[in-house]
């Protein structure tokens, strides 16, 4: 049990799940990569990957160019993750990376908040070279926030299935799922390549029993920091009873694993 | 306990989606496993309160050490009001009144909750209200009646829930005193716990969950994560309770 009024992470852990940079519609409470290392390690995170804000909804590739900025001098403590979208010069610049032999992972970003449906006439071309390269991709089911709107557009579930099963090669991590997609995680779980990021899903003892059902290896520690806090969920995750091993999994093991495969 | 002190869970329902009776059983491993001590459960799908307020009874009833009671009345059963309110606190021994405005038209403000408010007054009774995006359900609403009823401790569940209403349940809280922030949501947004502590104080904020459709475990960890003294942090998580619910 725990009885204590403080956490710090007992195992090594690697955050699957932050973005860096302001993004328009929400300032980020750290601006600088010092500031961000600070955070990481006040909770006893050792290493995160990372994409740019800007890239997940304005442009993956200029989104891209300035995550450059981020990893400048800290390649020990942040993994680059890519955005990729439609615009023309995406998969390109993708391409350009991975022949630098600096692509690991991949991250499409609230396609519908986009206005862009998540089809594969749309994104098939992009889907299809990760695929063939064995380039893992995140996949965000975020709902978009816009205060200045006062609306939320979410990520449509039923888009995201149907272009995953024409890629059943494709390794797949889903981001952000909430209980509102509770009846989805299942279904997505089918996918034998996908894996569940946990940032938002916190239904009553599924982490559990999801884990019990198709094993550690699909679940991945992320934050979705600075959208959410950094700590509660990996507080959460230590709490759950996991054995050292399967905690280590889940917390840094599974997704090292991920970004080795990805990164061959 | 944590830390020698007693934790209760602010914010809870018997029941959630595809799931309509809570088993209590896995809802107790949740909270031993973090040191929860009780939770609160109130039933939001019954308008006339009753059948809600059994469901909520029996499980406090079979569970009187881990769990307690709201009471819910609905203004589109208005007739049923102050009879249920009646039964549910004095006979069933619920312990406050939750309300969910989503499902009523007049906002939190309107005539039609004033004898829900006149009831929680005289009784100096905690009414837990649903705030949040939703219209009628804007924490601004308890402004205009939390001085009208100064007996009754108005809460403002999950504290508005983002951004623009929480800011709106802050300055409520700082207009009135009988006014408290609950901090239960998905909405994990980093630095909430402290915007809550720093502009409105820890004697005014009640850790919540939401359970089942949350697990307590991350909800407390918003708690025991946010960079705030451990003494604000067990005012939090169950001193406040204890004051507000007369335990």
């Amino acid at each position: 049990m725990t009885s204590e009024l403080s956490f710090r992470a007992r195992v090594p852990v690697i955050d699957a799940n932050v973005g860096v940079g302001h993004s328009h519609l929400r300032p980020a409470p750290v601006d600088t990569p010092e500031e961000l290392r600070a955070e990481l390690n006040r909770h006893g995170v050792e290493r995160a990957v990372i994409h740019h804000q800007h890239g997940e909804s304005l442009s993956a590739v200029t989104g891209n160019d300035f995550l450059h900025e981020w990893l400048d001098g800290h390649e020990d403590a942040f993994i680059p993750q890519w955005m990729a979208s439609p615009e023309p010069d995406s998969l390109k610049q993708l391409q350009q990376l991975r022949a630098e032999g600096r692509v690991s992972s991949v991250r499409i970003h609230d396609s519908g908040a986009a206005s862009v449906p998540f089809v594969d006439w749309v994104y098939g071309d992009l889907l299809e070279w990760l695929q063939a390269e064995g380039i893992p991709v995140w996949i965000s089911l975020h709902d978009t926030w816009d205060p200045s709107w006062m609306v939320r557009k979410n990520t449509p579930v039923t888009e995201v299935m149907e272009i995953l099963r024409g890629f059943p090669d494709l390794v797949t991590v889903l981001l952000g799922a909430h209980f509102v997609h509770s009846y989805y995680v299942r279904p997505f779980l089918k996918l034998t390549r996908a894996r569940l990021e946990l940032s938002r899903y916190e239904v009553l003892r599924e982490l559990e029993v999801l884990v019990a059902e198709f094993g550690a290896e699909r679940f991945l520690y992320g934050s979705f920091y600075p959208r959410l806090a950094m700590g509660p969920m990996l507080y959460y995750i230590h709490n759950v009873g996991f054995d050292e091993a399967t905690l280590g999994a889940v917390c840094s093991g599974n997704l090292e694993r991920l970004l080795e495969g990805g990164a061959r | 306990m944590i830390a020698g002190s007693e934790v209760i869970d602010f914010h809870g329902h018997p029941g959630r989606w595809g799931v309509s009776h809570l088993d209590p059983v896995p809802l107790f491993s949740a909270m031993d496993a973090v040191g929860i001590d009780r939770s609160v459960l109130f039933d939001i799908w019954h308008p006339e309160g009753r059948r809600a307020n059994d469901i909520t009874a029996a499980l406090v009833a079979a569970h009187p050490d881990r769990l307690l009671g709201f009471a819910y009345v609905s203004p589109l059963m208005p007739e049923t009001i102050v009879p249920e309110l009646e039964r549910a606190i004095d006979r069933l021994g619920l312990k406050g009144i939750k309300l969910y405005p989503p499902f009523v038209e007049p906002p939190l403000s309107d005539r039609a909750w004033w004898p829900i408010y006149e009831f929680a007054d005289d009784r100096e009774l905690v009414v837990l209200w649903h705030t949040g995006i939703e219209p009628g359900s804007f924490p601004r609403y308890m402004g205009e009646v939390a001085g009208r009823f100064p007996g009754a401790r108005f809460v403002s569940g999950h504290s508005g829930n983002c951004p623009p209403m929480r800011r709106q349940a802050i300055d409520v809280a700082l207009d009135h005193p009988n006014v408290y922030l609950e901090t239960c949501s998905t909405f994990r947004t980093p630095g909430v716990i402290e915007q809550l502590v720093e502009e409105a104080g820890a004697e005014r904020v009640l850790f919540g969950s939401d359970i089942p459709l949350m697990d307590p475990r991350a909800q407390l960890g918003k708690i025991i994560t946010a960079d705030i003294s451990d003494d604000d942090k067990r005012l939090i998580l169950g001193g406040n309770a204890r004051r507000l619910l007369k335990l």
